[in-house]
């Protein structure tokens, strides 16, 4: 009886432990890799510490502003390695030493160092010495309001430049087209506002110029930094926790809300979070009505034959197609095919240049919503088929046709179903890149697909796409230090976008089901 | 209980029915599900505004017989049907009868409380609403009076926006009751309409089909005899898709003249 039973014991516990332990396991990959991303990720934002390093150069001393990656990067022979970061004017991107411990001197975080990011995306470390207009020192209270005046100034600069300064060459432009003489008034008078606009520029210019920064490079050399050029600086040795705190938000901000710059390693990735986002919502919009449609027919309205169990067991199939090639199928036959066709009839003024015969948001979106059919498909049959029969009879026996009762009873009771197969195809559809990287998704858009020009939805325009950005970032650029943390902060951002579109999904859902859950249980 | 065993002879006398007082005539009805025959050569005129009880052992055919009075069976796809049902002297089965106009004169409702997932009233309206009826005002009225007529008005009139599945479950049947009513059928059909109930509600229900009574034709399929016996003015007796025997209720009741009908009210069998 014993031995019975302690066998029993054992075939009842080992299912249940073995489970668990796989559960457990898989949890723990899971947050593990949130973990790493998150941790990775937050570095792109939090301010570190920057160093004045003396180390050993083959018996010579050199000095670097650099912050500090990882102590013990490498051991080789008993030697660590630490890596630093190092980021100055001379250098397109961030550079990164990897230095012995034994042939550092000197390690110092000394209070007036500055990281200075500039307009064109690049950053440099350097001992801020002094703010200086013309030959005066500004005192520290009077900086903030400094920069203001700087910050309109070059404001005022940039609309002078891109806004005034173009519309005359606009015009000028279109006079000369039309023939018109050199010496007519509309052309005179246009040549006297440019002369004036381009002295109001000089004017600007030489003004800002007076606003400078006095940096010393590690080098020890002197240098002033035209205030006009400077986005942003901080210096990070002399913040305290909540100092570190605001500026971490304030960076969080600026990653989702600007542009990106140098080439993707800087900057921020708005348009490519709304890119994806945008990218998102189209698909579900395609694929919603069409899935919803299929499984109808094939639930409701098809005869139980061979032909329709071959078409089901094809869509499930259709969700097994590797995905780049839905992006090959969408490149040829979408883009080539019918896009080129479109071109063809409604289009033919532009060619060759083409509207609808290149990849662009509108295509890739369409690829998604075939990538993602089968999910819905697959969900929204479950969903019907768990409607009770006898609320279908209740309906016809109402006198409702068969199209009725669907549209009256049987859909709105199988929207919690439709509502998890858009769930999963979201899941799907914004985490996958392949696809896209044939059909329209690319490094850098110069526009967005919505913006205030007419018609406001550019369904012919290329995107940028935050999957895409993060595998060109990580794999093909030459990203190191800031640009990989940079990745990191991406793929961050990938899984909160995801996540959010899910709750939102998911609290619709539950809404629905709400609605009806006395009668599906 | 036994205030609603109406011993009087009831007014209307089967054999003798006039054309006018048939509400639904059964003219050798066969019905198969595939090649299995479930109804074999039915034959009864079921008089007007009069309640029709179809009674018999489970599997005999009584909702069978019940589903081919508003076409419901031709939701199964292998059922076939050969011979005539009439109601007001034409064919439903004729092949140009509108299916769906049909079921709207002819209500029905099921063993289950089947109250779709919307509101009280949305319930209500849900067949006029199908027939294209938008004004809110004939909405409104024909809701409200389908509640009074089942005696379901005082107490959900402050519900009426409230899920109808928040109604107690005989509340919910004599809302489908109402739902059917709304359309001003002719002909009311029950399915079982007590089975799923408390005794209570089963009273209730009873009770409203006595009433209904006076506006509609009423068949009632139960195989609860007691309840045949109360509610019903004629009776229907079903076995193995033949019909026994039909008669007023009292006589077969009382005086059967077959032996199967005996030995099934008796209980030795079924």
């Amino acid at each position: 009886m014993s031995e019975s039973s302690r066998f029993r014991g054992l075939r009842e516990g080992l299912p249940v432990v073995s489970s668990a332990a796989v559960v457990a396991v898989m949890l723990l990959a899971l947050l593990g890799m949130v973990g790493i991303m998150l941790i990775k990720g937050m570095t792109h934002f939090w301010p570190s510490q920057i160093y004045e390093l003396k180390y050993d150069q083959h018996g010579q001393q050199n000095t670097l502003f650099a912050t500090l990656l990882s102590e013990d990067f490498t051991i080789v022979r008993g030697q660590s390695r630490w890596l630093f970061n190092q980021a100055s004017l001379y250098q397109f991107s961030d550079q990164q030493h990897l230095i012995e411990e034994r042939s550092i001197v000197s390690l110092q975080p000394l209070p007036a160092l500055a990281d200075i990011q500039l307009r064109n995306g690049n950053r440099l470390f350097a001992e801020l010495q002094s703010i200086v207009n013309g030959d005066e020192e500004i005192a520290e209270p009077e900086i903030a309001q400094v920069r203001h005046l700087v910050e309109q100034k070059v404001l005022k600069l940039q609309t002078l430049e891109s806004g005034r300064l173009a519309t005359i060459h606009l015009r000028l432009n279109e006079l000369n087209l039309r023939g018109v003489e050199e010496d007519a008034p509309a052309k005179l008078r246009l040549q006297e506002e440019f002369t004036k606009t381009m002295s109001d520029i000089g004017a600007l210019q030489q003004e800002l110029a007076r606003y400078r920064m006095v940096l010393r490079f590690a080098n020890g050399e002197r240098y002033e930094l035209p205030l006009a050029q400077v986005e942003e600086y901080y210096q990070p040795n002399q913040f305290d926790f909540w100092q570190e705190l605001g500026w971490c938000l304030g960076a969080m901000w600026d990653f989702v809300s600007e542009k990106p710059k140098r080439a993707n390693s800087a900057g921020g990735v708005f348009p490519a979070l709304f890119g994806t986002v945008v990218m998102v919502l189209m698909m579900t919009l395609l694929v919603t009505p069409l899935g919803v449609m299929a499984a109808i027919y094939l639930n409701e309205y098809a005869p139980d034959n061979w032909l329709t169990s071959f078409i089901r067991v094809g869509v499930n199939n259709l969700a097994g197609v590797p995905s780049i090639v839905y992006g090959v199928f969408g490149l040829g036959f979408l883009v080539y095919q019918v896009g080129g066709s479109i071109d063809a009839l409604f289009f033919s003024e532009h060619l060759p240049a083409p509207t609808f015969g290149a990849p662009g948001i509108f295509w890739a979106s369409v690829t998604m919503a075939m990538l993602t059919l089968p999910v819905v498909i697959v969900a929204t049959e479950e969903g019907l088929r768990r409607v009770p029969n006898s609320l279908r009879q209740g309906s016809y026996a109402l006198g409702a046709t068969k199209y009725e009762t669907l549209w009256r009873t049987v859909i709105p009771m199988a929207s919690p179903g439709i509502m998890t197969g858009v769930i999963l195809a979201i899941a799907r559809g914004a985490g996958e890149v392949a696809p896209l990287l044939l059909v329209g998704a690319v490094k850098f858009a110069p526009s967005l697909p919505i913006d205030g020009e007419f018609p406001f939805l550019h369904l012919d325009r290329q995107f940028m796409h935050l999957g895409v950005l993060i595998y060109d970032g990580a794999f093909h650029s030459n990203n190191i230090g800031h640009g990989s943390s940079m990745m990191f902060a991406s793929c961050l951002l990938l899984l909160l976008v995801v996540l959010l579109l899910n709750i939102s999904a998911i609290w619709v859902r539950a809404r629905l089901r709400r609605l009806y859950q006395n009668l599906l249980r | 209980m036994f205030e609603y065993f109406d011993l009087s002879k009831p007014e209307v006398d089967l054999d003798n029915l006039s054309a006018d007082d048939v509400a639904i005539e059964v003219d050798n009805l066969t019905l198969y599900f595939d090649q299995k025959r479930a109804l074999h050569d039915i034959k009864m005129r079921i008089p007007r505004r009069q309640i029709t009880s179809v009674i018999g052992p489970s599997g005999c055919g009584k909702s069978t017989l019940l589903g081919c009075f508003n076409r419901l069976n031709d939701l199964i796809p292998s059922c076939r049907i050969e011979g005539q049902v009439l109601m007001n002297g034409r064919n439903i089965y004729h092949r140009k009868e509108d299916v769906a106009a049909l079921r709207s004169k002819v209500g029905m409702v099921f063993q289950k409380p089947n109250p779709f997932p919307m509101s009280v009233y949305d319930n209500l309206v849900y067949g006029l609403r199908v027939q294209g009826v938008k004004d809110r005002r004939t909405l409104d009225n024909a809701a409200e009076q389908a509640l009074r007529d089942v005696a379901l008005w005082r107490e959900v009139k402050d519900r009426l926006f409230d899920s109808a599945l928040t109604l107690s479950s005989g509340q919910q049947q004599r809302l489908v009751i109402a739902r059917a009513i709304a359309l001003q059928p002719e002909i009311l059909l029950l399915d079982e309409p007590t089975s799923a109930l408390d005794p209570i509600s089963t009273l209730t229900i009873e009770e409203l089909i006595t009433q209904l009574k006076q506006k509609y034709t009423v068949l009632v399929v139960t195989h609860n005899m007691q309840q045949a016996a109360r509610v019903s003015d004629f009776t229907a007796f079903l076995h193995n898709g033949h019909l026994i025997e039909y008669s007023d209720t009292n006589r077969l009741f009382t005086r059967p003249k077959e032996q199967q009908t005996e030995e099934y009210i008796t209980g030795r069998f079924g």
